[in-house]
């Protein structure tokens, strides 16, 4: 089932009916059963993957969670002492052997191909044929989820779930299967499995964010999407100038794209009364790339941080270079050589998740380089920066436009043609050494699928966005504006939205949707 | 201690006032990075070892807060 | 707004949607499902379904018409005009998209009880037998007075059709021109599709044709199984018995295949569906002739043109005045059916005793023996030799009227014929050329500019002198005589521009800059119609072919001149092969001319005849 078609809202509207109809205790379960309709319907040997990595992950848990009830009679805290490192040694053992397998289902899934590949090219030659697998739909998004909640059990943060049901919807929640968000499970589990009451709030913001998502995605990144395509893959046929204004473009198409996929989710989430992260905080009007990456796809961001960054840099190892390096760097580099290590290789983890290829490797290395430069950049700068009239219209500007640049840059290779870094290098190149404005005309953008009549369509779309964003980045709730304008606007509002989803998108057969684009990382 | 505390607070994130925010982490003053910074400054400075289970933002939302994570540590060793 | 309320506010906005969406698809109504009339346009909604929309004109014009063709799209070359000449019906073409025989037997049971119907003539192709027809989307709906079913359920399908049909009409409406576009390709008084532009495409040899249209698109399918034959056959001869108990004649007539689409069945299954067809039915058998072996008798591998439809018909009802090939068809009556092998064998052999012929067209201006030679003067000496020439080389020069014959009605040409023409008629033409033609016995055309007819000093209106050009009195002469054939040379679209005091000079029958196609089509039909009446003025018979000025036409002009009913068209084109096909009447289409001028050897003369 296509999150696209119009079958899919149909299913979520029977959902919502049954969901309220059965008594509160068993609403979970309607979720669950409509959690494997929906996977079912994308395909049975996707489902099989998926419940392993479930019943894994869900036995892994109790087993975690039994060595940390533990109790121990011992004569002598010598004793006990030792006793709590054989179990910590045999905890992290369950733990690892758990990740490891976890992780190695998405590695050989996703990128066995691609390592192959790699291999054959070193050798020049072919050593093994890459198999070819069936990649289930969000595999990267359940796993990463489920190796959370194996970490927070191991840390203690919470017990395991017993319940096999509730931890299988815990894993295949369906609003979160397509693209996310990343959910927690102690920050899901009460609204999931507690069934809430029919609160019409819910089903009001429910709805209206669900529109905005389908708008989002419907009336921009679809009709950004084959301009974007084609340049990226045939750039050296155009003007340098269309390769960055197409990198441009890919940036609000993807935003688009994703953030309203996960509005169109969330808004399906809301109406079940189940809060889901969020992922995005208006990511384009970060002021430094650090910033973008706190606004930008928020729950993959804090996965890695609290699964990744930490363990990293608090790792033996890199305590122990910390305390060497104090012998011979200033103390202002001492203290940032961890945070730049572990922001090196998170985001190369963010790179690597993206995609096999190494145009993705390449793009999590761009952003590792400037943030860890921005870190080390501080002691230089902060006299500067002192000196500065902070909250000045035009210091934000300028961190907007400086930040939205390496972002646009690093575009280039995260929607490289066939991820070839090859490829992203040449498109960046071809951009530089021959920009070639003058042969840029209507004609040609017209014929790439930009013409007036798409420009008309689009200009307005954009404007609207712009402002949606900028109110709610000045922390304006729009739901609440929203449900507080007269019945006569809200009506009209509602009037023309809808026009625009039913006859524009979901009865149209002039519009075809494209497949998210992350929808099968 | 917490002067101390202050101290290197202040060193790593002088742009943040220590002494009378109380909600560090929730509201968004210190970042992973700086986190990371602190905790290997305490670490060194007090001697005590901190994990990624303390990692937790209750622990380190105000310079109390922290204090209180290092004094408990140092009763653990 | 909070709590339900919202909700029901939301459903109302919902509901408003849908009225607007229903009353979009209904006041614009591009299938033509509801019978408003302001924005109705039969020729758009037959181009997008013409099931549905040729329903609903027959239903609005049932009294025009009393005889039906039916069949799928292999039916649309079999035009109502041509079967019109040979009974008393007055035809509709009732042609839809996909072969589909269980919609031909609905569809033939709602014309037996809707109209009083005198003649039905089905035609079938190879796809009926072939598969199941699967109605897809609404382009393929049927209307359901015709196939039954619910009426709620067919406005409701077409009340939400995709708001982009809507659009789509409303575009098609602003860039609309009277010559057909993708978006209205139909007649809607005829029920067949508006060829004129695509009819008016020159042909020459089955080479050069390939060549322009691609090899691979003539691809050939493999040897495979008719697998509806049975459900086809059963159908087909329930058809019959409807129209034997309501006593109307129906002829059933299987289309010419093309050889690869042919070669997709195995020749026993087409053994079976012939016999099969045949138990049930007489009929005429036209799959495997030789036109199935000509590309140039189809538009594409499953689509047989105009002309080939034209001889099937010609054969059926005995026209002996139209050409079509020896052993074109076969009879099945008494429920025998001839081999698949034998018609093969047949079309083969007649096939490579193909008689086409190649033409070669010489083009002269100006005989002058006091003035120097130059492209477009000779001296009436050298004209004189390049007539002995032909005639020693054993050429005859035949009359641009002897082409159209040969070419509609299969009258042989002598061999080795040629044909000279003069452009713009000077009265050197009179003075030099037409003695020697007749002393020779020769034949010769004259192209002749309409409004520079009789006009010995001066270039129409004007004081500017010009070389002299003949005359009423010289042309019913000459013409009399049976040696020179006058033709058009455009009555007014030869203007020479320093001559012309307006500021939008025809020189040529090309568009003006920024002429609008439909005033570009009006301008040529005016020029024709005043042509015409130049020639009916002087008692001489309507001109059959037309001399492009310099060569230059275009795809439109020989649309509309076809259409004007002229035969032949005539660049200056040297490099073009003159392959005359008989049956095919798109080979006078663009003929090519050598232009004899001073430059031009005897020996040059030559080769290019011999070409």
């Amino acid at each position: 089932m296509s999150v696209n078609g119009v079958g899919f809202l149909l299913f979520v509207l029977i959902s919502v009916i049954l969901y309220y109809v059965i008594p509160k205790k068993y609403r979970f379960s309607v979720l669950l059963g409509c959690s494997a309709v929906f996977y079912l319907s994308n395909g049975v040997g996707a489902a099989v993957y998926m419940l392993t990595t479930v019943v894994f992950t869900y036995g892994a848990g109790l087993l975690l969670d039994r060595f940390g009830k533990k109790r121990f009679h011992c004569e002598t805290a010598e004793e006990k002492k030792k006793a709590k490192n054989r179990l910590k040694k045999q905890k992290q053992a369950v733990l690892a052997a758990a990740l490891v397998v976890n992780f190695l289902v998405l590695a050989i899934l996703k990128y066995s191909g691609f390592f192959l590949a790699s291999v054959n090219s070193i050798f020049g030659r072919t050593i093994v044929t890459a198999p070819s697998f069936l990649l289930p739909l969000g595999i990267s998004f359940y796993i990463f989820q489920t190796a959370g909640y194996l970490i927070d059990v191991y840390r203690g943060k919470y017990g395991a779930e017993r319940n096999f049901g509730k931890y299988a919807l815990f894993a295949g929640y369906f609003p979160q299967l397509v693209q996310g968000p990343i959910n927690r499970y102690n920050e899901l589990k009460d609204t999931l499995f507690g069934g809430s009451d029919l609160d019409w709030e819910n089903i009001r913001c429910g709805i209206l964010r669900m529109m905005v998502g389908i708008l989002k995605k419907a009336m921009i990144a679809d009709v950004l999407a084959p301009f974007v395509s084609l340049v990226y893959s045939d750039f050296g046929n155009y003007p340098g100038i269309l390769s960055f204004l197409a990198a441009f473009l890919y940036c609000i198409q993807l935003y688009c794209d994703f953030s309203g996929g996960v509005d169109l989710l969330c808004g399906v989430s809301r109406l079940f009364g189940v809060g889901m992260a969020e992922n995005f905080n208006q990511p384009y009007f970060a002021v430094s790339l650090a910033d973008f990456w706190r606004r930008w796809h928020i729950s993959l961001g804090e996965w890695m941080k609290d699964y990744l960054f930490y363990p990293l840099a608090f790792s033996p190892a890199l305590t122990k270079l910390t305390k060497w390096s104090r012998k011979f760097l200033p103390a202002e580099y001492t203290k940032r050589l961890t945070p730049c290590i572990c922001t090196f290789v998170v985001f190369l983890a963010v790179g690597v998740w993206q995609g096999p290829g190494w145009a993705n490797v390449a793009y999590g290395l761009w952003n590792g380089f400037w943030m860890s430069l921005g870190l080390l950049w501080v002691p230089f700068s902060q006299p500067f920066k002192d000196k500065l009239p902070s909250g000045k219209v035009f210091v934000t500007v300028w961190g907007v436009l400086r930040t939205n640049f390496l972002v646009i840059i690093g575009r280039y290779f995260s929607n490289a043609h066939n991820a070839s870094l090859g490829n992203a290098l040449s498109m960046l190149k071809h951009t530089v050494v021959s920009p070639d404005v003058t042969s840029c005309s209507f004609a040609l953008l017209d014929e790439l699928g930009l013409g007036v009549g798409v420009m008309l369509r689009l200009i307005p779309a954009l404007c609207v966005l712009f402002c949606i964003s900028l109110a709610k980045e000045k922390g304006v709730d729009l739901a609440q504006w929203f449900g507080n304008r007269r019945g006569s606007v809200q009506f009209v509002l509602l009037f023309a939205a809808l026009l625009l989803i039913v006859m524009g998108v979901y009865g149209n057969d002039a519009y075809t949707p494209i497949a998210y684009v992350y929808e099968n990382v | 201690m917490i002067e101390k505390i202050y101290e290197i607070l202040e060193e790593c994130c002088p742009d943040v006032d220590f002494r009378t925010e109380k909600n560090l982490v929730d509201d968004g003053l210190l970042e992973s990075l700086d986190i990371v910074m602190i905790v290997n400054e305490l670490a060194e400075e007090f001697d005590v070892r901190i994990g990624v289970e303390d990692i937790l933002p209750e622990n380190f939302n105000s310079a109390e807060a922290m204090t209180a994570l290092v004094v408990r540590l140092q009763g653990e060793e | 707004m909070k709590g339900p309320k919202w909700l029901i506010l939301f459903l109302s906005a919902l509901l408003a949607v849908f009225a607007v969406w229903g009353a979009l698809n209904v006041a614009v109504d591009p299938f033509g499902v509801f019978g408003l009339s302001f924005l109705r346009w039969d020729s758009y909604s037959q181009t997008l379904n013409p099931r549905v929309a040729k329903a609903d004109y027959l239903t609005r014009h049932l009294d025009e018409f009393d005889s039906y063709i039916v069949g799928s799209s292999s039916a649309a070359s079999y035009l109502p005009e041509t079967l019109e000449k040979y009974g008393d019906g007055t035809y509709y073409n009732m042609f839809h998209y996909g072969a589909d025989i269980a919609y031909d037997k609905a569809l033939v049971e709602w014309l037996l009880t809707v109209d009083d119907v005198k003649h039905i003539v089905l035609v079938l192709g190879l796809g009926e037998a072939d598969s199941v027809f699967v109605c897809e989307d609404l382009t393929d709906r049927a209307h359901y007075a015709v196939v039954g079913g619910s009426p709620l359920g067919y406005y409701l399908d077409f009340l939400f059709a995709s708001p982009s049909y809507a659009f789509e009409k409303l575009t098609s409406r602003v860039r609309d021109t009277e010559m057909p576009q993708v978006f209205d390709v139909f007649l809607p008084h005829d029920g067949v599709y508006d060829k004129r532009l695509r009819d008016a495409e020159s042909i020459g040899s089955l080479e050069a044709y390939l060549t322009e249209n691609g090899g691979d698109f003539w691809k050939h399918t493999v040897g495979g199984a008719l697998g509806n034959a049975d459900e086809c056959i059963k159908a087909v001869g329930e058809i019959r018995a409807m129209c034997d108990e309501a006593e109307v004649e129906l002829t059933v007539i299987l289309s010419p295949v093309y050889e690869g689409q042919l070669s997709g069945y195995t020749d026993e299954s087409l053994d079976a569906y012939f016999q099969g067809l045949a138990e049930v039915t007489e009929y005429c058998n036209f799959s495997i002739s030789p036109l199935s072996f000509d590309e140039r008798y189809f538009y594409d591998t499953t689509h047989t043109r105009n002309a080939a439809a034209d001889m099937v018909l010609a054969r059926v009802f005995g026209d002996g005045g139209a050409y079509y090939p020896e052993d074109f068809g076969v009879i099945c009556v008494n429920g025998v059916a001839p081999s698949v092998g034998d018609m093969r064998t047949k079309a083969e052999e007649a096939r490579d005793e193909a008689d086409e012929v190649t033409i070669p067209i010489l083009l002269y201006h100006h005989l002058d023996p006091d003035t120097e030679e130059s492209g477009t003067v000779l001296h009436p000496n050298t004209f004189a030799s390049h007539m002995a020439l032909l005639l020693e080389s054993g050429y005859t020069p035949e009359g641009l009227r002897d082409l159209a014959d040969y070419v509609e009605r299969g009258i042989p040409l002598p061999e080795k014929a040629v044909v000279v023409t003069f452009d713009d008629g000077y009265m050197s033409n009179y003075d030099y050329a037409y003695p020697i033609l007749r002393e020779n016995g020769q034949k010769a055309a004259v192209f002749v500019i309409g409004s520079s007819v009789g006009h010995e000093q001066y270039y129409k209106d004007t004081e500017h002198p010009l070389t002299p050009h003949f005359g009423e009195g010289e042309m019913a002469e000459m013409v009399a005589s049976g040696v020179m054939e006058i033709e058009s040379h455009t009555f007014d679209m030869h203007q020479w521009a320093p001559f012309e005091d307006g500021v939008a000079v025809r020189e040529n029958v090309l568009p003006l800059a920024d002429e609008s196609e439909d005033e570009y089509v009006a301008a040529l039909r005016e020029d024709i119609a005043a042509q015409r009446s130049l020639f009916s003025q002087m008692g001489m018979a309507e001109p059959c072919a037309v001399a492009f000025p310099s060569g230059k036409f275009t795809d439109i002009a020989n649309a509309v001149l076809v259409e004007e009913g002229y035969d032949v068209t005539l660049t200056t084109d040297p490099y073009r092969v003159n392959v005359l096909v008989p049956g095919l009447p798109q080979s006078l289409v663009g003929l090519g001319r050598l232009n004899v001028g001073a430059d031009t050897t005897a020996e040059e003369l030559l080769a290019y005849c011999e070409k």
